[in-house]
């Protein structure tokens, strides 16, 4: 298939498959981000849905840069790990139920970040109260846990 | 846990539910002391070490799990090792942590800037943290 191709010859398909170090270290970069994105967004989700009441939500503005950093290196080491054998994963069902959560996860995320903004640190009161956001905080947990788990299962189903 | 074709991926879901549950509430004690999260009272943000020590507990479990399943794999290969004292180095930090830095920050728990020692002691934790996600990682790539 033509497209396989052209990633498997690409600098970065050749640079993962031939470099000792590419690919234990843009595995190393997806794990690292997985943790701060899965992570910051459970604690998120977690003082939304109650846990530790006393910490302002409006306060956890400042921690989401590092969320989108977490995102952004995942969306690269991603394209890179995909790059080192795009023909076992184009067409991977697991990998690609992995893709479409991610993709719920991120834009789910983004709603959820969109609507904390709308409030400013002096409507904790709003943010507590709304419905919408404890939604979107379920949402993003239950998508979340699910993205680790189709990850860890795409080693486990072998194509033909 | 080898007769069960299951129990492997299933200890290695958790072990990542782990890892993120311990960098998740790390994340937001450290980066409160580095002065990156603001406005959040000390009470409030150590509220988030408790979900650390579930995070820990979780992959201590499914990691002696591994270790039951491939006891002669572990123990001589180097990124493990290495591994095993990263963890080692991040509890030291984090006792020096619960006697220093702790205290401190409970004597003015309002307070945005803790401090140059407060700084060192995140930014290790973080090192320590991290770096034991990479060598985790590493643990396939240096056996023969």
């Amino acid at each position: 298939m033509a497209f396989i191709d052209w990633v498997e010859n690409s600098a970065l398909g050749i640079w993962m498959v031939d470099s000792l170090w590419a690919y234990p270290i843009v595995l190393s970069t997806h794990a690292i981000g997985m943790s701060i994105v899965v992570g910051t967004i459970v604690m998120l989700d977690l003082r939304i849905l109650g846990y530790a009441k006393a910490a302002p939500i409006s306060s956890f503005k400042s921690m989401f840069v590092v969320t989108w950093i977490g995102v952004a290196l995942n969306f690269l080491s991603g394209i890179a790990l995909f790059c080192s054998d795009p023909a076992q994963f184009l067409f991977h069902p697991v990998f690609l139920t992995k893709i479409g959560l991610m993709i719920t996860g991120v834009v789910s995320f983004y709603f959820l970040w969109r609507e904390l903004g709308k409030h400013d640190a002096a409507a904790e009161v709003e943010i507590e109260s709304s419905a919408r956001i404890k939604l979107l905080a379920y949402l993003t947990l239950i998508i979340w846990f699910s993205v680790i788990v189709a990850g860890r299962l795409i080693a486990y189903v072998e194509l033909s | 846990m080898r007769d069960s074709v299951w129990m492997f991926p299933l200890a290695e879901i958790f072990h990542f539910i782990g890892l993120s549950l311990l960098i998740g509430s790390l994340l937001v004690v450290d980066l409160r002391l580095l002065g990156v999260i603001k406005n959040m009272s000390y009470a409030a943000v150590y509220r988030f070490l408790p979900i650390s020590l579930l995070g820990f507990g979780i992959n201590m479990t499914t990691g002696i799990l591994f270790l039951f399943t491939d006891p002669f794999r572990y123990y001589p290969n180097i990124a493990f090792r290495m591994k095993m004292l990263f963890i080692l180095l991040a509890g030291l930090n984090a006792l020096w942590f619960k006697f220093s830095v702790y205290p401190l920050t409970m004597k003015n728990p309002e307070a945005n800037d803790c401090g140059k020692l407060a700084k060192v002691v995140a930014g290790l934790s973080l090192l320590f943290w991290f770096g034991v996600i990479v060598l985790g990682r590493m643990i396939p790539y240096v056996e023969d």
